[in-house]
């Protein structure tokens, strides 16, 4: 056993709120159960969706197959953040100085409160009085202290589990989650999916199998990510201190001449900003991880928030935070009464870069400097989740074999095109449509009878005609069954269906996949 | 020295001029496009094979370090896109939403190359893209896989219309095989072309039979050689042990 409980004093003491199933609450009502996904995923659903087995995480079809009658919408970021700007005011106005992680979620540190309330108990209940006269009696919250960040936003999601606020005592970090899962660390952005699956392989599954190691084999094993969560899991401070002292960071304010009515050039003006802060902390090998957005509008109305986001702040993630921040503010009523004057942008807290070295050969060409400014206008347009780039995932079947996902949270500088060989997936070529939905076909025979696959893998007879959205077509070639079994080991996940290759008539060739007697439309070769 | 010269980063002295007003275009499509894939020009694509005909069409022009941006398609697998020798870090997919003109103003602003389904070019909105490519020099490829002829006004007919014809699959039977690829015929027209012009060519383009089944070259000349040496059953069983 490591030595886990020595804590230094230097660990701040912070308390995080989390809202659990905050993308829920914020959508207006509708016909229950419901969904809500980004970029195809699952991120929250009502009680209802979890009684029926959905899970944050799911892709819309294993959603729809748990709950089909359910009611899918997709996150609007905005809504969530102008909801909860409320809660945000709420508190700012007991306690001043509060940092927004996202949407639904915030910290603040313990240390001035507590000797202004009294204890952290009495904190927490001030927080949670407070939070509970702005929002429904339904809204499930959570609340979490203990040292650092990270450990307090642990507690957060287990406080959201068992109802009631869970304070960790101070050096108690390592003991109170020794036997969480290590997924929490992920959910929390301070470890990759793939470190979590990496030490999940090796039979390291709780926050206590992991803070057990020698922090010296953690870092030979698995780098710096791997301390990182080594340091959350022994509650060790996440981040060691900042050498650059507050005076030097970086600040960035811009006046505009005429005052400014709509958000959109705001926002663009935000954009400069942002990419002259991070290319000047980036030349001195940093990354902010704390930034505070301020604007204020000729008649002196102000807002002022403090944002942080442990993953460190790239530009288009800062255009997001400053977008979200002033929707919410506009929006909210009789707040602002004039054009913005004044926009100000300051990076309050630092760390080092441990990202990815950039490429010392082939720079970028004009041609990738031009398409990198329009994809920045592009992220004011239409937000961060309309701009995407396609991604290698890996598995079997072409939904999940490659994805589309948001520019702000990939690494473009940093590309992977190949996959590794999945034994068992089609072969090429890949249908070049892969519907999102789910489409239901039919396949029959020459007696207009479906046709089947049987237990042994055969076809029950020939397909002759597939209907595809109500249009009936002849098949001219087929090729298949290929059966296809995965994680039969995971109740939830698994999957038995066959694939089948159909040309048809008109030349258009589709896969089909028959799982649970029912045909339906994988992908089609356009 | 010829093969430095074929390569894709490298250009000749002549093609440098010619690049200015066309972008590099695969060697299948020099008789559909006897003047290259012009900048400002609209090539719509139709049939059942209308996505191929149009990743075929920019895949060069991709790989080489022109931009692709991908309005409306998210429906567009990436493994396909990867087939087609497209390289994913230079494509950007775009949900435009209901800002469709602005959105679009800004992708021709920082791309060489736009495809965009039919159903989102149409009408007064086309008629203005059309200009603003012509004035951004931006290609815009339009996929309208609708079987339905529909009755096209001029503009949303585009300068270059390719349409995919006579298609047969390769490598499937009845109850056999499975899908290779697709011999089609391409019949390309034109507002400005006399007589419309025809090209027989295979889709995906990669010429590998073993292609998906392994992407590994050294796996491949081994099958090759394991055939050549079939008669020996020994070494075969040996061989195979070791691929």
């Amino acid at each position: 056993m490591a030595a886990s409980g020595g804590v230094s004093s230097s660990v701040p003491r912070v308390l995080t709120l989390w809202c659990p199933e905050w993308p829920v609450h914020v959508v207006p009502p509708v016909q229950e159960p419901l969904i809500v996904l980004d970029q195809h995923r699952v991120i929250a659903a009502c009680p209802s969706a979890r009684d029926a087995g959905v899970r944050t995480g799911d892709r819309r079809r294993t959603a729809l197959r748990a709950c089909p009658n359910a009611t899918v919408v997709s996150r609007d970021y905005s809504a969530e953040v102008q909801a909860f700007e409320r809660v945000v005011s709420a508190v700012a106005e007991i306690i001043p100085l509060v940092e927004l992680l996202e949407p639904g979620s915030l910290c603040l540190d313990m240390r001035g409160p507590t000797r202004y309330f009294g204890g952290e108990h009495s904190v927490v209940d001030h927080v949670r009085s407070v939070i509970e006269n702005q929002l429904a009696a339904e809204v499930p919250i959570g609340i979490g202290v203990a040292d650092g960040r990270a450990a307090s936003a642990i507690a957060a999601r287990r406080s959201g589990a068992v109802h009631r606020p869970v304070i960790v005592e101070p050096g108690r970090t390592a003991a109170a989650f020794t036997t969480m899962s290590l997924r929490w660390l992920h959910a929390i952005g301070e470890m990759s999916i793939e470190l979590v699956e990496l030490l999940d392989r090796l039979g390291i599954r709780a926050v206590g199998d992991l803070a057990a190691l020698d922090e010296r084999d953690v870092l030979t094993r698995f780098g710096l990510p791997g301390v990182r969560a080594y340091r959350v899991a022994t509650g060790a401070d996440e981040r060691p201190l900042s050498s650059v002292a507050p005076s030097q960071l970086p600040e960035r304010e811009r006046r505009f001449e005429e005052p400014v009515l709509s958000v959109t050039p705001v926002v663009f003006t935000a954009r400069e900003l942002a990419s002259e802060l991070v290319q000047e902390l980036a030349i001195e090998g940093l990354v902010s991880t704390r930034i505070t957005v301020a604007a204020e509008t000729e008649h002196s109305e102000r807002t002022e928030r403090h944002w942080y986001r442990s993953e460190g702040f790239t530009a288009a993630a800062i255009v997001d935070r400053v977008r979200w921040q002033l929707d919410a503010w506009i929006n909210e009523s009789s707040a602002v009464s004039a054009g913005v004057i004044v926009l100000r942008i300051s990076v309050t807290a630092v760390r080092p870069d441990d990202g990815v070295q950039q490429g010392f050969w082939g720079g970028a060409s004009e041609a990738d400097g031009r398409a990198a400014r329009a994809v920045a206008r592009l992220v004011t347009l239409c937000g961060s989740e309309g701009v995407r780039v396609p991604m290698p995932i890996g598995g079997r079947l072409p939904e999940d074999r490659y994805g589309w996902v948001s520019t702000t949270v990939v690494d473009t500088d940093h590309h992977v095109d190949a996959l590794a060989p999945w034994p068992g997936s089609v072969v090429r070529p890949a249908p070049v449509i892969v519907p999102p939905d789910e489409i239901t076909v039919e396949v029959l025979n020459d007696r207009g009878e479906s046709v089947g696959v049987s237990g042994r893998g055969e076809m029950t007879s020939d397909p002759v005609c597939v209907v595809i959205g109500g249009r009936s077509c002849r098949v001219v070639a087929w090729a298949g069954p290929w059966p296809l079994i995965e994680r039969w080991w995971d109740d939830r996940r698994r999957r038995r269906l066959a694939r089948l290759q159909v040309v048809l008539e008109d030349g258009s060739a589709h896969l089909l996949a028959v799982e649970r007697q029912q045909w339906h439309l994988m992908g089609t070769h356009s | 020295m010829s093969i430095a010269l074929e390569s894709t980063h490298l250009r000749s002295a002549s093609s440098l001029t010619k690049s200015d007003s066309a972008l590099p275009l695969s060697e299948m499509y020099a008789e559909l496009l006897p003047a290259g894939l012009l900048r400002g020009q609209v090539v719509t694509c139709r049939g059942p094979a209308a996505y191929s005909i149009a990743l075929g069409l920019v895949a060069r022009a991709v790989a080489v370090g022109s931009w692709l941006a991908m309005v409306d398609l998210d429906q567009v697998s990436p493994e396909a896109l990867v087939e087609f020798d497209i390289p994913l870090h230079r494509v950007v997919g775009v949900s435009a939403g209901d800002d469709l003109a602005n959105v679009l103003s800004a992708v021709f602003d920082g791309f060489d190359a736009v495809m965009m389904p039919a159903s989102r070019y149409r009408g007064a909105l086309a008629r203005r893209i059309a200009q603003r490519i012509r004035a951004k020099g931006v290609t815009l490829v339009v996929i309208d896989d609708t079987n339905e002829m529909r009755a096209h006004d001029t503009t949303s007919l585009g300068d270059i219309e390719l349409a995919g014809t006579d298609i047969r699959w390769e490598g499937i039977g009845w109850g056999s095989g499975r899908l290779l690829a697709r011999y089609l015929t391409v019949t390309s027209t034109g507002r400005r072309s006399p007589r419309p012009l025809q090209s027989a060519m295979r889709l995906p383009p990669q010429d590998d039979v073993y292609g998906g089944w392994s992407h590994d070259d050294e796996t491949d000349g081994a099958v090759d050689e394991l055939i050549d040496v079939a008669i020996d059953s020994e070494e075969l069983r040996w061989r195979l042990r070791v691929v």
